[in-house]
């Protein structure tokens, strides 16, 4: 099996070759290049380039056409710092009083720089590994992008008991914006976007407030997408909402690292794939024989019967994880997530 | 009569113990305004803000309390609960949450500006009787431990959105360590509730997974004991 054929059969709940591997990876480019941090997020052939360096280092199986959630926020109008060794995050908010919301445009993916970097990356990526690996990109969902035009505790206010009409004009731009975002990077050739709903998670939201608002947007955004999403909260916990999220169209989500798999596994059986699971914060401390154990975790709880993709909690890799520890998750992916699994759910 | 007169009749257990429930399921429901009109009754019926705090809004944060233990409590049930005790200590009774005279506790965000948090935070210590004084944003490990002194608390408490920023506590414990060491340092934040082993390779005295956490992490080391 290719590395596309082989995620295609886990996200469609089937049982592949073995169990497919996303290193989801995007400072490790600058790393690969010897490129700072700042410069190689803002330069899609280098970009491009770093994805296939690490493709080739490691053998996993997707590039990942992700530069930087903050660029969705410059988008809008808003800026962001950027680090030497960190993802960048957003510096200065675009929407500082909720009336500013009045103002605010979907902006169009194509015609902004931020994001038409990110749209050229997918375009590279796509020409060199069409049908062989899948490339994957990122979008915030629209409950999650409002933290990043204005700051939680402002988003909080307006969301929980600011006024209707503004919080509800500015769930629908950020939707609007989110579905022509999503149908550009598909265009550009992304055979998956995540989807990523941090407010979704039961650590931010109530079943109450994840039903009213998260919900039906998630529903009516995966209905007006020609592109499979992957539900994502960002390392947020959401056991017990693995149904309903299956329910409204996601193909796949990324279960947090605190999250029970195997319980979530059973909630999931013939409705969603999962992913995820590794803890993307510790990992940057795992020699590669701790990283070997928590692979060999992950692979027993989530990988009988299929359906399950490994990767980490987040979406994204710490910058400081070794070299070393990435091989050994490969390389205990290949050596104990070949199907048939055995009874214990390893060779 | 003013809402706090003395001379006014005091509401019966009875009266206190339905505003107690009542605004136990308007921290739960995230009814903002359901938790501001119950502490107004309470208040009219003449329960003066102490009564307000002691009896209806430590008690309900108690039981919020033991539901957060079970991962049952969201961030925006937080964000409501820490709104109303706001709204009963500023805007309700016009009067701020007295300094307590104990123990001291400095809080600060290190290195980025991810400020709710520490806001939380800030509001339940004091709601649990806490003196805290929030030293800002974005601080260096040398600022932070320059006010912690400054104050002379004997506590200070760190909050961190991103990775990059808890790998500077380390340096902040040196320099803790430098003036003697009395100072206990509790930490929190995302990449800590992602890993709890995190707190410990930074070398912090404690850690919590959020606001509802860091009152019984700080009030453990308020104490002298390891929390």
């Amino acid at each position: 099996m290719t590395a596309y054929e082989r995620v295609i059969a886990a996200v469609s709940r089937k049982e592949p070759d073995r169990v497919p591997v996303l290193l989801l990876m995007t400072l490790q480019g600058a790393q690969e290049l010897g490129i700072p941090v700042p410069e190689y997020l803002r330069d899609p052939a280098a970009m491009a380039e770093g994805q296939a360096r690490l493709l080739e280092r490691y053998g996993h199986d997707c590039v990942y056409a992700f530069s930087y959630g903050a660029a969705e926020a410059e988008a809008f109008g808003g800026a962001a710092t950027f680090y030497p060794d960190s993802p960048p995050t957003v510096s200065r908010f675009v929407v500082e009083d909720p009336s500013d919301v009045t103002r605010l445009t979907p902006p169009d993916p194509e015609s902004c720089e931020p994001l038409a970097r990110s749209l050229e990356l997918t375009r590279l990526l796509s020409a060199r590994f069409k049908g062989t690996v899948p490339v994957i990109a990122n979008i915030i969902a629209p409950y999650g992008l409002p933290i990043m035009l204005m700051g939680m505790e402002r988003w909080l206010r307006l969301l929980l008991f600011g006024d209707a009409a503004l919080r509800d004009r500015l769930v629908e731009v950020c939707s609007e914006f989110c579905v022509r975002w999503i149908r550009a990077l598909a265009a550009a050739g992304a055979d998956a976007v995540g989807y990523f709903d941090p407010m979704s998670s039961t650590d931010l939201t109530t079943q109450a407030q994840f039903r009213q608002w998260m919900l039906p947007t998630l529903r009516a955004i995966t209905s007006r997408v020609p592109v499979a999403l992957v539900f994502a909260t960002a390392g947020g916990r959401n056991a017990h909402r693995v149904s309903e999220i299956a329910g409204a169209g996601a193909a796949a989500m990324v279960v947090s690292s605190r999250d029970d798999l195997a319980s979530m596994k059973q909630e999931a059986q013939g409705k969603i794939a999962l992913a995820g699971n590794l803890n993307n914060i510790a990992m940057a401390w795992w020699t590669p024989e701790q990283a070997a154990q928590e692979v060999k975790r992950c692979i027993a709880a989530g990988a009988p019967g299929g359906g399950y993709l490994l990767c980490d909690q987040h979406g994204e890799l710490p910058w400081d994880v070794k070299p070393e520890a990435l091989a050994a998750m490969v390389e205990t992916a290949h050596a104990y997530g070949q199907y048939p699994l055995d009874s214990t759910g390893q060779q | 009569m003013s809402p706090s007169d003395p001379r006014q009749h005091q509401p019966g257990a009875l009266a206190i113990g339905a505003w107690r429930e009542q605004l136990l399921s308007a921290f739960v429901d995230c009814d903002r305004e359901g938790a501001r009109s119950v502490i107004q009754r309470a208040l009219q019926s003449g329960l003066t803000l102490e009564g307000v705090l002691s009896h209806l809004i430590h008690p309900a944060m108690d039981t919020l309390g033991d539901m957060w233990g079970r991962g049952e409590v969201a961030l925006t049930q937080q964000f409501i609960a820490a709104c109303a005790i706001e709204d009963a200590a500023e805007g309700i009774a016009g009067a701020r949450l007295v300094r307590a005279p104990g123990p001291k506790v400095v809080l600060g965000t290190l290195a980025d500006g991810h400020g709710l948090g520490v806001k939380l935070v800030s509001i339940f210590l004091r709601a649990a009787g806490m003196d805290v004084v929030d030293a800002g944003f974005g601080l260096s490990p040398k600022e932070l431990v320059s006010r912690t002194l400054e104050e002379g608390a004997s506590v200070v408490g760190v909050s961190v959105f991103l990775l990059r920023s808890a790998k500077f506590i380390p340096e902040l414990q040196e320099l803790i360590a430098r003036e003697g060491g009395a100072v206990k340092l509790a930490v929190g934040g995302a990449p800590f509730r992602a890993d709890p082993e995190l707190a410990r390779r930074v070398g912090a005295d404690a850690w919590a997974a959020d606001a509802f956490g860091a009152v019984g992490a700080i009030r453990s080391l308020m104490n002298g004991h390891a929390p």
